[in-house]
C-alpha cells in the first residue's frame, strides 16, 4: 500500500473541483485544479501567491492538470491538461506539467474569448501606447517580446494581442513568455534582470524555458493601452536591421492573416482591424541583432506626429 | 454581371482597396480597376460588354479588343472569388 492509496480522502480532497488555486491573468480568472505540488510552485513563483477566494470573481477557465495513466506512473509519469470536458492535448511528461498548463491556457483562450478580436503578436506599451508585434512562429515574435519587456517596455502579452473590438483598446494579458531553444541563451546574455525558470528539454517545440512576467506588467494587468504602433518582426540570423514603411492595406491583410478568429468574428473583425490599422503607424522589420533592433523600436515616432 | 452588395464592406487606403464579402467570410485586397469594375456592379447588374464600356471611359483608355480582354479576365477573377455572378437576365445597359 502506498502513501496515496492509505490517504483517499486527502486526495480526493485535492483532487475535489474547488479546491485549487485562482489566478487573474488580464481579464480572465483562472482556476487551475491539480494535485502536482511541483506545478503549483512554479505558478507562484511564476504568478505570486493565488489570488484569494473571492466568490463575485467567477473563473472565466477553470482547468484541471492531473495525474495520467495509473500505469505509466512508477516509470514514465504523466501529466494531463483537462478544460471542463474537453481533453485537447495527449498527455505530457510530468515534468512538463507548467510548459503543458500555460498551452492549455493558450489553447481556451484562443477557442473561447471571442469577445476580443485576438492579434497572434506580442503587446508592448511606452507612454500609454502600445506596440503590436504581429508574426508567425518561428520570427523571432517571443525573443523580441522578452527583450523589450526587459528594456522598459510594459508587457502586454507575448502570445495574445486582445483588442476589444468595442472600445478599440488592446488588454493585457501578462503572462510567462515561453522562450525555445537558442532564444533561452540570448534572453539570459541580454539582460541580467531576466528571471528565467527551468528549461523543460525536448518538448513538442523544443527546450523551453519561461521568462516571469515583470512585476509592474502584472501590477498593472487591469490598464488597456491605446494602440500606437504595428510591426511585423522577422529574425534572420546575420542579416542587418531593416525596417520598412508599410501601406496601411498591406498591414491590414497581414493582420487578418494573423489572428486567431478574425474570420469567426466576420463583419465585426473587420471593422474593429480597420480601425486598428488606422490608428497605427505600421512597418515590417528583418533584423539580425536583437540590441540593434530593440533600439530601433525605441526610436519609433511618436503615434499622433 | 452582377453583384450583391449587401455583403460587403470597404477600407480604403492610400490607393488600395480592401473589401470584406460577409457571404464568404473572405477578405480581399484589390487594385483600383477590379474595384471600378466592383463598384460598378454594385449599382446594377450590366452586360459584359457594357462594364468595358463605361470602365474603359472611366479609364480613359479605348475599348479595344484588348480592354475587352482585359475586363473579361477580371470578372473571371471576381467571379472565381464569387463576388461576382453571372445572370442570365442582365437587361441593363
Amino acid at each position: 500500500m502506498n502513501a496515496a492509496s492509505r490517504h483517499p480522502a486527502r486526495i480526493a480532497a485535492r483532487q475535489a473541483p474547488g479546491n485549487g488555486v485562482r489566478y487573474r491573468h488580464g481579464p480572465f480568472g483562472i482556476q487551475v485544479d491539480t494535485p502536482l505540488q511541483e506545478l503549483r510552485q512554479l505558478l507562484a513563483w511564476c504568478y505570486g501567491p493565488p489570488a484569494r477566494g473571492d466568490d463575485s470573481d467567477i473563473p472565466r477557465f477553470h482547468v484541471r492538470v492531473i495525474h495520467g495513466p495509473l500505469y505509466r506512473r512508477p516509470l514514465f509519469p504523466q501529466a494531463l491538461f483537462k478544460a471542463d470536458a474537453d481533453t485537447p492535448f495527449a498527455p505530457f511528461p510530468r515534468s512538463h506539467a507548467f510548459p503543458l498548463l500555460e498551452w492549455g491556457l493558450n489553447w481556451c483562450i484562443a477557442t473561447r474569448a471571442h469577445q476580443y478580436l485576438m492579434l497572434h503578436a506580442g503587446v508592448l506599451e511606452r507612454d500609454g501606447h502600445a506596440l503590436i508585434l504581429p508574426a508567425v512562429p518561428g520570427s523571432g515574435k517571443s525573443t523580441l517580446t522578452a527583450a523589450l519587456a526587459l528594456s522598459g517596455w510594459r508587457l502586454l502579452s507575448d502570445e495574445f494581442g486582445l483588442l476589444d473590438w468595442r472600445g478599440g483598446l488592446l488588454w493585457p494579458l501578462p503572462r510567462a513568455i515561453p522562450l525555445k531553444n537558442r532564444s533561452i541563451p540570448v534572453i539570459r546574455a541580454f539582460s541580467p534582470k531576466a528571471e528565467l525558470g527551468p528549461t523543460f528539454p525536448k518538448t513538442r517545440k523544443g527546450d523551453v524555458a519561461h521568462l516571469r512576467p515583470p512585476e509592474d506588467s502584472r501590477r498593472r494587468q487591469h490598464e488597456p493601452a491605446r494602440p500606437g504602433w504595428i510591426v511585423f518582426p522577422r529574425f534572420v540570423a546575420g542579416n542587418p536591421l531593416v525596417l520598412t514603411s508599410l501601406r496601411h492595406s498591406t498591414a491590414f491583410t497581414r493582420l487578418s492573416q494573423n489572428a486567431f478568429n478574425y474570420r469567426l468574428l466576420g463583419a465585426t473583425g473587420f471593422d474593429a482591424l480597420q480601425g486598428l490599422t488606422r490608428t497605427c503607424r505600421c512597418w515590417s522589420a528583418q533584423f539580425g541583432d536583437l540590441d540593434a533592433m530593440v533600439s530601433a523600436l525605441e526610436r519609433l515616432p511618436h503615434p499622433q506626429t | 454581371m452582377a453583384v450583391n452588395g449587401r455583403g460587403l464592406r470597404w477600407a480604403l487606403w492610400d490607393g488600395d482597396n480592401v473589401v470584406f464579402h460577409a457571404e464568404t467570410g473572405e477578405t480581399h485586397l484589390l487594385s483600383d480597376l477590379p474595384t471600378l469594375v466592383l463598384r460598378m456592379l454594385l449599382a446594377g447588374p450590366l452586360r459584359t460588354s457594357v462594364v468595358s464600356e463605361r470602365s474603359a471611359h472611366a479609364c480613359s483608355v479605348a475599348n479595344d479588343s484588348a480592354w475587352r480582354q482585359k475586363i473579361l479576365a477580371i470578372l473571371g477573377r471576381l467571379e472565381g472569388l464569387e463576388l461576382v455572378e453571372r445572370r442570365s437576365d442582365t437587361a441593363t445597359g
